[in-house]
């Protein structure tokens, strides 16, 4: 049986037929220990999918199953992480990663606590406050106040997207190592093509009005992989037919029919498509 | 950052300075007769002398001791009554519905119009005075803190949700620590109002205070002494200011930079 099943899920705001639902008929299975890459363009839903999921919402159709049972609110063993770390600046890091901790009755495993921020790599900032962290070690620290918890499955949305560009890459390295060292089942969104296919064991992409999943596949780029993996031949092939299915899904979002224009728009921000429709 | 304060409190310091002399250079024209515009050092010859043989049997010190008690017991009783009022108003909608149209109402009424009131119930004593800096302050504090509540990052909550936490430990771990920067930002607008509430309460029913001194000073046209009592009540007020922005620095450190 997988760890979580989502059977036909949909999401619409308001009343109104005339408005495409936000998410339609969404149904995905995702097995213990996978990591689950969702890739789409901004406004195709992935965030409310998350969002569904981590239980901050709930759908208008449909139903969500976390181990066995029916997904009804937020949990410790579906954790957030993210864009935007949301340390409690109040903390400092060995509080904020302890904060999970420090809900519940027991006591406070502060073994645990130490060693998730060494597997975080920010053993020596203990005590520091989030203000005095950088983008990337704010971020870090946000990772370990989730792997603290060990939850059951990690939700990751966007956990990159703030950071500069050299920054995200050494983060996705990280990603990479930590999955080699810890057992984790991850479902992680993104809008950074190359980003989805190097961390995924399988890579899922989303389509606009309605939201809906349009491509499903497993990415079998032998581990472990690291930022040269992006450079093999066998990546290419993989981001070709990815961007080429974004290319399609801009077209149908776009009522574009010619590939070619298409193809020649930027996947994420379809805005130029859009201003040419209107 | 060490020149910057040295050079601000230098450019306050010259500012003031230049005020003073201006003001001697005005006084010293007669332009404006004596009991209008005394010299600075009238003025500071008014304060000696009130500091140390005291002004119709009361000296300075007595009437910023007791300005000062007022002061500080009205404002805190307003802090101490008014967060847990605003916390009250914005967690439960029946407690904002029945508390608000009384704060929307009151709130435009300029204190002064209580003194009758407080006067006729309460005498002339302390408490009508002290209860007037409560009212006046209160809801200062209680809007700020309600503020606070409605802006607290909706991601801090799901940060905590998502972890596991209950409804009473939302409040507890993420409102109250996420709402102090408003609660002392209400304290800082909050000590002026007192202040303001004072001067006006001992216009009218005192016999010791600084509202008290400028106003019995003003009937007998002293105005040096008028002139003391003001300076004297705008530096106590910005003292007051400085202690709490001094408590802030240390109780919120992160803000403006989290």
């Amino acid at each position: 049986m997988s760890l979580l099943s989502l059977h036909d899920v949909s999401l619409r705001f308001g009343n109104d037929p005339q408005r495409p639902s936000v998410l339609e008929s969404i149904s995905l299975e995702v097995g213990e220990g996978e990591f689950v890459t969702v890739l789409g363009p901004s406004g195709c839903g992935k965030t409310s999918l998350l969002r569904l999921i981590a239980g901050f919402q709930e759908s208008t159709g449909g139903e969500i199953v976390f181990d066995g049972q029916k997904v009804s609110g937020p949990s410790a063993e579906r954790v957030v992480v993210f864009q935007q770390a949301g340390l409690y600046p109040w903390l400092n890091l060995r509080n904020n990663v302890a904060f999970g901790l420090k809900l519940r009755r027991r006591k406070v495993d502060w073994r645990l606590v130490e060693e998730t921020i060494d597997i975080v790599g920010l053993k020596g900032y203990e005590s520091y406050a989030p203000y005095e962290l950088s983008g990337g070690m704010q971020q870090r620290a946000a990772l370990a106040r989730a792997l603290v918890m060990s939850p059951r499955l990690l939700l990751m949305d966007e956990p990159f997207g703030a950071l500069d560009a050299l920054t995200r890459q050494r983060m996705q390295e990280f990603i990479l190592e930590l999955r080699e060292r810890l057992d984790l089942t991850i479902f992680f969104i993104t809008h950074d093509v190359e980003e989805a296919i190097l961390l995924g064991d399988r890579m899922l992409i989303m389509q606009a009005e309605p939201g809906r999943v349009t491509f499903d596949e497993d990415i079998r780029l032998p581990r472990p992989r690291s930022e040269a993996t992006t450079l093999t031949p066998e990546f290419q092939v993989i981001r070709q037919r990815a961007l080429q299915t974004l290319g399609r899904v801009s077209i149908a979002a776009a009522g574009f029919t010619d590939l070619d224009t298409a193809l020649s728009l930027n996947f994420d921000g379809s805005s130029s498509a859009r201003e040419q429709r209107a | 950052m060490k020149s910057f304060l040295t050079s601000r409190v230098t450019s306050t310091f010259l500012v003031l300075a230049g005020a003073v002399v201006l003001w001697s250079f005005v006084s010293a024209s007669h332009v404006f007769p004596p009991f209008a515009v005394p010299s600075p050092i009238a003025v500071w010859h008014a304060f000696i002398s009130t500091w140390t043989h005291g002004y119709l049997q009361k000296t300075m010190g007595q009437d910023i001791v007791a300005s000062l008690a007022r002061v500080t017991v009205g404002f805190v009783g307003a802090v101490v009554l008014g967060v847990p009022m605003g916390l009250a108003m914005a967690e439960s909608t029946i407690v904002h519905r029945l508390i608000d149209p009384f704060l929307q109402l009151g709130r435009p009424v300029p204190p002064l119009a209580y003194i009758p009131l407080f006067v006729v119930w309460f005498g002339l004593g302390e408490f009508p005075k002290v209860l007037l800096i409560l009212v006046g302050t209160l809801p200062v504090m209680v809007i700020s803190t309600i503020g606070g509540v409605r802006s607290v990052p909706a991601q801090r909550y799901e940060v905590a949700k998502s972890l596991g936490a209950r409804r009473h430990q939302l409040f507890t771990r993420v409102t109250l620590p996420s709402v102090l920067p408003e609660i002392f930002t209400g304290m800082r607008v909050g000590i002026g109002v007192a202040w303001g509430t004072l001067v006006a309460a001992e216009l009218i029913a005192a016999s010791v205070g600084l509202g008290w001194l400028v106003e019995q000073a003003a009937n007998q046209l002293q105005t040096a002494i008028v002139f003391a009592a003001i300076i004297v009540i705008g530096l106590l007020g910005f003292l007051m200011e400085l202690t709490i922005r001094t408590i802030e620095r240390f109780a919120i450190p992160w803000r403006g930079r989290a």
